[in-house]
């Protein structure tokens, strides 16, 4: 990561917890914000995917697994944006869903790195606080407040992971 | 292609090519620099920074993946380690930007070799190792870019090692890298360590051959897999072939930078002058091991009947810093090489940038609008205007 790259990310970590610290003062309010969020974050990560296929990887070996994640999130983007007149339990199990799901992969990335003497604690940590946030969902009350809260919760927790990003160094493999 | 082929065998192939012993050591100690010279080698030498033939885990970690930073990429691994083979090549499918990078595939006998021969003759045993160094990578590296792509340098499950029996014929024997770098390749058990799969395009993992470990630089190993840009199609990548016809290649390069020959052309070889080693040659190249090093310093010492000395990379360190600034680039080894990378460089940009891709970076012509970009490129300038004087 160069200097600037590091200045960015740490600047957009600020304003995702400045964000974080608004959407905390609307309180309920914010509700449809959340959801608005989730839904545009998945939906451009899907079109750039579809559009990454369709000019690229149509023409690769195994290329289609680019089709099939690109349709996945274009799907649960869809999804989300509908979910505005559904009852907060869906947004929940979302949540839970989504969640579960990260944190899995950071916990096998982890795994990998770790065989790969890399810096493997910095996320599994980031996948075990996923993977705890997910029980958290599903034990606690279905109220518009609580997604909002726990909203917040990844937005912060995401930005602090973001600053400690920049500031460590990483591995990868050398080809000589 | 390791140390063992960069400079051990580029010593013989100098020698065979009728190189006095003095000369032979130079060209396979610049040879083998192209695997050394980084930037941050450079910064401790305070030499010019475009110079750079290689780079360091650690630059590649720290290297931008904004577009500048991946043009610096590919002018480095595309000039030095994966020369393209055709930049005009027919692709039907595709967006430009695929079509740019499937155009970036390395492959022996491209007009590239040819330019890059031709643009050693007459500047030294530095510009002479460091064109050794790149016609030699064509052959091992063939079918991979030097650029970072998924779509042009992913491999997967299916890659088999073909091993050789007895009655000539081959079994295929299934290929599974780790991707513990630190762990010990062991060809006797097939234990290979490749990069790990990165479904970002420009991702660092998916430069060159990272994702197919270093099975393309060792020279007994034979093997089948489904390149990324190759529609299904099985490809088989003969080692031992290949790199039998770089060193044949090599010599005859060598031969025609020596003046034997008055023009260097694609698909020749000079076999005629290796066939009295050429059985030592076959040997040493089909012995599963990953270094041979050994027994091609054997070999270059019968030949030239000379002390080979080993590869150390301060050999001409101390020349360098201790001349002054204006006699570096004439009075040193280091000084010549690095022009010698610059002027390569700047030859593969200009090349990549006249084909319309802009994956190297832009070239602009210095005779209609004068002097732009990276101040280190005022040298090769220079250089040209004080021969142009003589």
């Amino acid at each position: 990561m160069t200097r600037w790259q590091k200045i960015s990310n740490f600047l957009v970590a600020i304003l995702m917890i400045m964000f974080a610290l608004l959407i905390l003062l609307i309180g309920e309010e914010a509700y449809m914000i959340v959801i608005l969020w989730l839904a545009v974050l998945l939906l451009i990560h899907s079109i750039r995917m579809l559009v990454y296929y369709f000019r690229m990887a149509r023409y690769m070996v195994g290329g289609k697994e680019i089709l099939y994640r690109g349709i996945l999130f274009l799907d649960l983007s869809m999804f989300i944006f509908s979910l505005s007149r559904i009852p907060t339990t869906y947004v929940m199990l979302y949540m839970v869903g989504m969640l579960a799901f990260s944190g899995a992969v950071d916990i096998m990335n982890a795994m990998d790195l770790k065989k790969l003497q890399g810096h493997w604690m910095l996320q599994c940590i980031r996948g075990a606080v996923c993977v705890i946030g997910a029980v958290f969902c599903l034990v606690l009350k279905n109220t518009p407040n609580m997604v909002v809260t726990i909203f917040c919760f990844m937005l912060f927790y995401n930005a602090v992971m973001r600053i400690i990003n920049a500031v460590r160094p990483t591995e990868i493999i050398a080809i000589q | 292609m390791n140390s063992d082929f960069h400079y051990y065998a580029t010593y013989c192939a100098a020698a065979i090519a009728g190189f006095p012993h003095e000369a032979c050591q130079e060209i396979c100690y610049s040879a083998q620099l192209v695997d050394h010279c980084t930037k941050t080698f450079l910064k401790t030498i305070n030499g010019p920074l475009s110079a750079a033939t290689t780079q360091l885990q650690s630059e590649m970690v720290n290297a931008r993946t904004d577009l500048l930073g991946l043009q610096d990429i590919t002018r480095i691994w595309s000039s030095f380690h994966f020369l393209p083979r055709d930049l005009y090549a027919e692709v039907k499918r595709g967006s430009k930007k695929y079509k740019d990078k499937y155009r970036l595939i390395c492959g022996p006998n491209g007009n590239l070799v040819v330019d890059t021969v031709n643009l050693a003759k007459d500047h030294g045993n530095e510009a002479i190792g460091l064109a050794m160094h790149v016609l030699a990578d064509t052959w091992a590296h063939t079918y991979f870019a030097g650029t970072p792509s998924l779509v042009i340098n992913n491999t997967d499950s299916h890659f088999f090692e073909l091993i050789p029996q007895e009655d000539g014929s081959f079994v295929r024997r299934p290929i599974e890298f780790g991707h513990n770098p630190a762990a010990k390749e062991d060809p006797k058990k097939g234990a290979y360590t490749g990069s790990l799969y990165q479904a970002s395009e420009n991702n660092i993992m998916n430069l060159g051959h990272g994702r197919a470990g270093h099975l393309p630089d060792y020279s007994f190993i034979r093997y089948v897999y489904l390149p990324a840009w190759g529609n299904y199609e099985e490809i088989v990548k003969d080692n031992p072939h290949d790199y039998i016809h770089a060193f044949a290649q090599m010599v005859y390069a060598l031969q025609y930078l020596n003046g034997t020959y008055p023009e260097f052309e694609k698909e020749t070889y000079a076999w005629e002058a290796i066939e009295p080693y050429r059985e030592e040659i076959e040997r040493i190249l089909s012995v599963r091991r990953v270094d041979d090093s050994q027994d091609w310093k054997a070999l270059g010492e019968s030949i030239t009947g000379e002390t080979i000395r080993d590869f150390k990379i301060d050999e001409y360190q101390k020349e360098y810093t201790s001349t002054p600034k204006d006699k570096k680039d004439e009075e040193t080894f280091l000084g010549r090489f690095f022009i010698a990378a610059m002027t390569h460089k700047s030859m593969v940009t200009s090349r990549i940038s006249a084909s319309g891709s802009r994956l190297a970076g832009i070239s602009i012509d210095y005779i209609s609008r004068g002097f732009h970009g990276i101040n280190d490129y005022r040298k090769i300038i220079k250089k040209t205007e004080d021969r142009d004087n003589i």
